[in-house]
């Protein structure tokens, strides 16, 4: 064999020394690796924790390793699978996609952390979400809404025919009454669709979502669902949305808000930082999407968004427990800095949504709250195709029960 | 092309094979058996047989037609413009240099950065709209993304955009090489300007018009990053390619046998592909 | 025919018009990344009524989303990228070498295998290669990223090299030979010399794909401090927004080494990529 040969075969034979050197497993001993998307802050919540827990402890090194939030769902299913796992990890939580914490914990790759002090704590109708309803798999972090989001001052509709009503009206003074990022990658028609359904289905059924779980029910077959996506219909007739709703991007549709060509617009409390960046000098509230016309049926979509878990390869459990405590013995103080609040709430009277969103607490204080649909999704697949069903009911091709087959088609009670 | 064994041996190639076994063709073989299981990637496989491939046949012929159109769009593109513009910037024009080198910077970027350039100038709001709003031309401000027709079109342009410099450039020496005497003796003898290019220019092209078709014919049916950050697939899945249909699949619905059975037929449509490119224009100028 | 006529005038000036939609695009990131953040609402198309280089200094300091800093994303680009470019070059130039110049049916096997790994689409191995990957330890490591950007270059490089050896003239090799020069000894010192032009398409193309590389780069450095360009450019692209200006702007930072190299190399490019597609 010649030299050239000699020197790869050496260079195979070094590198898994130099890696183990260099290091590529999870912390040992007194590391602590905490895993979470990166939302372009330096000083997010999870930052500001790892610094404190740092401080608290002397001689555990924490690093935060972030990745871009588009693949970090992906990249840490593989990363659990595959014995790379970090210590501690935010998430998703419930289903909805491939990484999100209850496909995960369904896989067995998480921790169970049912006994650990906070878990009590959990509000009862979050712990199918970051549980199986037994046990505890992941502390959620931040409550979410769905709601109207808009410029403080906009009235809000009262009924879901004056929703309708105000579409007419903007639309006949060249304006539309809802924005609606209908893009592929946006990911937002179907929060409109939860909202609708929140106030059909859930407030006929609050225990559809189990119901569909265990294949009890389904969606063609269910009159709120039927209803929830018709009323999605009527809006688009009555020119609702923008005529190029389908192709416009997240960032579009939050320009169109800010310039004022769209009034309002549906959209989860959690992403108010994406309305609030393309309009950095306006006052946005949020009150409550009045999905139809009894205001006693009418339901707020609502659950925690984000959650951290330990997974089952981790490391360092012990120590990535006690960050998960630490974390959440100051949640309170953490999700003020992302400008959320604590899906635990701190005392009987808390606050359950931030300041900006106050018009949702009274639904939530009186229960008329529904889950976040697709948490209990648990094939990721179904997200895209009620999406799809949504745009093509924009661009004038499909019918509500069509939609409702391809959700039943793809239906599956386990995570794939 | 001498047969000399002696300075050629075959150790030299050992290193290359085993790099390219172990990344390339081990790792994909195993992908590809596991199109014969229910694998998430996660868990052991279980066995399904032919069942992916059922479903796909069932599922998948939309993104098969959108992916063959995008394809034959494209390779006729790329390739059309690729050769105009050789033939433009072949010789004489004093500014040729500066021009070829334009034709080509796009090439040099990254694709995921042009597809977010053009989903920037694309979007519903963006520049292009207001080009057209601004010149009086309301009636063509539409939502280019948000259609399907516009969007496989826009996607095939981008793509165009950034690869024909590239193009040109296989064509390029080609045309170079085309020999003047060849072509002033025809135009002395009558020849038009397109009788010229068609019986003299052209099949002197025919390595580089192989070399075009091929590579193009191949970046178009894995057709990825342009697609993902253009459209995402949309809208409503009408501009998934099977290259986006796999990714969407394995990665992101955690279904990574179905999406390697839909990989293995993407090999073989691509394979298929180069076969009727390589036989076609032999059987027909024979 | 041979002459700059009025005709052949127009056809420069149709060309540059023709060079209208490459450079308006370009026009439209650089006003983008100079636009200052208040200037958000107002017309896309203008040049920034304030240019800042407020978003050139945030893509500098703040890509990679804390893991790594945007100089060390230039680092580890410029590092793998030339190691990769290097080893391939060192290890594939042999290869194509054998691959041309043995005409026996195994040779046209192995040279059939390195074509189908060439269209082999990257999804169908990626996760049987990075569990490999794992076991070596080898993940979230330059050399572990470097020997996966080798393995998937090889196939292209290999390819490439075989069609240039081909068409190129054995009379120098076949006179060391007869000299009795060992085979070594005839690559090394005659063939090499005369494999520049394929070498530079080879490079240029390789380089090109690993400094650009997202996809491979994310999954076997994502969330370290070894991760390339395209990684940090893309820490922008956020949960729920995108800022154009940064992500112009980061963009911009990445693609400028090169660009600048390209300006350089131009020539030299150009004339490897023409003898080498044609030898």
């Amino acid at each position: 064999m010649n030299d050239r040969g000699g020197v790869l075969a050496c260079a195979v034979l070094l590198s898994p020394l130099l890696a183990t050197g260099c290091g590529g497993g999870s912390g040992h001993g007194d590391r602590l690796v905490i895993a979470s998307w990166d939302d372009g802050r330096r000083d997010g919540s999870i930052d500001v924790a790892a610094r404190e827990f740092r401080k608290a402890n002397p001689g555990i090194t924490v690093t935060v390793r972030k990745t871009p939030f588009d693949q970090y769902l992906q990249a840490l299913r593989r990363r659990l699978g595959s014995g790379r796992a970090p210590d501690v990890a935010m998430t998703v939580v419930g289903y909805g996609e491939a990484g999100t914490s209850r496909a995960l914990q369904d896989k067995g790759l998480l921790r169970d952390l049912t006994g650990e002090s906070w878990s009590a704590g959990v509000p009862k109708e979050y712990r199918t979400v970051v549980g199986n309803g037994t046990k505890v798999y992941g502390l959620p972090l931040d409550s979410t809404v769905i709601g109207v989001v808009a410029k403080e001052g906009t009235a809000a509709p009262k009924t879901f025919s004056d929703v309708l009503a105000r579409c007419r009206a903007a639309a006949a003074n060249g304006k539309v009454a809802f924005a609606m990022a209908g893009h592929e990658d946006s990911k937002m028609p179907h929060l409109l669709g939860f909202a609708l359904a929140a106030s059909t289905v859930y407030a006929d059924d609050p225990d559809y979502g189990e119901k569909r779980l265990r294949d009890q029910v389904d969606f063609a077959g269910s009159n709120g669902w039927r209803e929830a996506v018709r009323r999605f219909v009527q809006m688009k007739n009555a020119r609702c949305f923008s005529p190029g709703a389908a192709g416009t991007t997240r960032e579009a549709a939050a320009r169109a808000l800010a310039e004022g060509k769209a009034e309002m617009v549906v959209a989860p409390s959690v992403t108010m930082p994406l309305w609030q960046a393309a309009a950095p000098k306006a006052n946005l509230t949020m009150f409550a999407f009045p999905g139809d016309d009894d205001p006693a049926r009418v339901r707020v979509p609502a659950g925690p968004s984000s959650g951290l878990v330990v997974p089952a390869k981790a490391g360092a459990p012990a120590l990535a427990q006690r960050f998960i405590a630490h974390y959440a013995a100051n949640r309170v103080r953490y999700a003020a800095l992302d400008g959320a609040v604590p899906a635990i709430p701190d005392g009987a009277d808390a606050r359950r949504v931030p300041g900006y969103a106050a018009a949702l607490q009274p639904y939530l204080s009186a229960g008329k709250s529904s889950p976040l649909v697709d948490q209990q999704w648990p094939n990721p697949e179904l997200i895209t195709l009620f999406d799809n069903g949504m745009v093509r009911i924009l661009n004038g091709g499909s019918a509500p029960a069509d939609v409702l087959r391809s959700l039943d088609s793809a239906w599956s009670s386990k995570a794939p | 092309m001498a047969k000399n064994p002696q300075s050629a041996p075959w150790a030299f190639v050992v290193p290359a094979g085993a790099l390219t076994l172990l990344c390339v063709l081990g790792p994909s073989l195993f992908g590809a058996l596991s199109a014969f299981t229910d694998w998430d990637g996660l868990t052991t496989p279980r066995w399904v047989g032919l069942a992916n491939f059922g479903e796909f046949f069932g599922e998948g012929s939309g993104v098969v037609v959108q992916t063959l159109i995008l394809a034959a769009l494209y390779v006729i593109g790329v390739n059309a413009v690729g050769l105009g513009l050789a033939l433009g910037l072949a010789n004489t024009l004093r500014t040729r240099h500066v021009l070829r080198a334009l034709f080509l910077v796009p090439a040099m970027v990254s694709p995921l950065v042009v597809a977010y350039i053009w989903k920037f100038i694309l979007d519903v709001d963006g520049p292009l709209n207001e080009v057209l709003g601004n010149a009086g031309l309301d009636s063509l401000v539409r939502p280019w993304l948000g259609q399907r027709g516009t969007a496989l079109t826009a996607i095939v342009m981008v793509m165009i955009w950034q690869f024909s410099g590239y193009h040109m450039l296989i064509y390029l020496a080609g045309v170079q090489s085309v020999q003047d005497e060849l072509l002033e003796a025809a135009q002395v003898d009558g020849a038009g300007a397109w009788r010229r290019f068609r019986d003299i220019t052209l099949p002197l092209l025919r390595p580089a018009l192989a070399i075009g078709t091929a590579l193009s014919t191949i970046s178009a049916f894995m057709l990825f990053d342009q697609v993902m950050a253009l459209t995402g697939g949309g809208p409503a899945g009408g501009t998934d390619t099977l290259g986006t249909y796999v990714y969407k699949q394995a990665f992101v619905n955690g279904r990574y046998g179905y999406g390697a059975a839909v990989a293995l037929l993407l090999v073989g449509g691509v394979c298929l592909a180069a076969l009727v490119q390589v036989r076609g224009p032999r059987g027909r100028r024979a | 025919m041979n002459g700059y006529g009025r005709w052949t005038a127009f056809r420069e000036v149709g060309l540059w018009i023709g060079a209208l939609p490459m450079l308006a695009p370009v026009y439209l990131v650089l006003t983008t990344a100079f636009r200052d953040r208040s200037e958000t609402g107002g017309s896309t198309l203008a040049p920034p009524a304030a240019p800042t280089l407020s978003n050139m200094r945030r893509a500098w300091t703040e890509a990679g989303g804390g893991t790594e800093s945007f100089s060390q994303a230039l680092f580890n680009s410029v590092l793998t990228t030339c190691a990769v470019v290097l080893l391939l070059v060192v290890l594939a130039a042999p290869a194509g070498y054998v691959l041309a110049r043995r005409g026996s049916r195994l040779s046209a096997v192995v040279f059939g295998l390195f074509t189908l790994a060439l269209i082999m689409p990257i999804q169908i191995g990626m996760i049987p290669l990075y569990a490999v990957m794992v076991e070596a330890g080898l993940t979230g490591t330059r050399v572990g990223l470097i020997l996966v950007y080798l393995g998937l270059e090889m196939p292209l490089a290999v390819f490439l090299y075989t069609g240039y050896f081909r068409g190129m003239p054995t009379a120098y090799e076949e006179a060391a030979r007869v000299d009795g020069a060992r085979p070594l000894r005839v690559f090394v010192q005659i063939v090499f010399p005369l494999m520049r032009p394929a070498t530079g398409v080879v490079a240029t193309l390789t380089g090109l794909f690993v400094w650009n590389d997202f996809f491979v780069a994310l999954v076997f450095t994502g969330d370290t401090d070894k991760a390339t360009l395209p990684v940090a450019v893309y820490s922008f692209v956020g949960r729920f927004t995108a800022e154009w200006p940064l992500i112009f702007a980061a963009a911009l930072l990445a693609a400028a080494p090169v660009l600048a190299l390209f300006a350089f190399a131009q020539r030299s490019v150009m004339k490897g990529f023409s003898s080498t597609l044609h030898g």
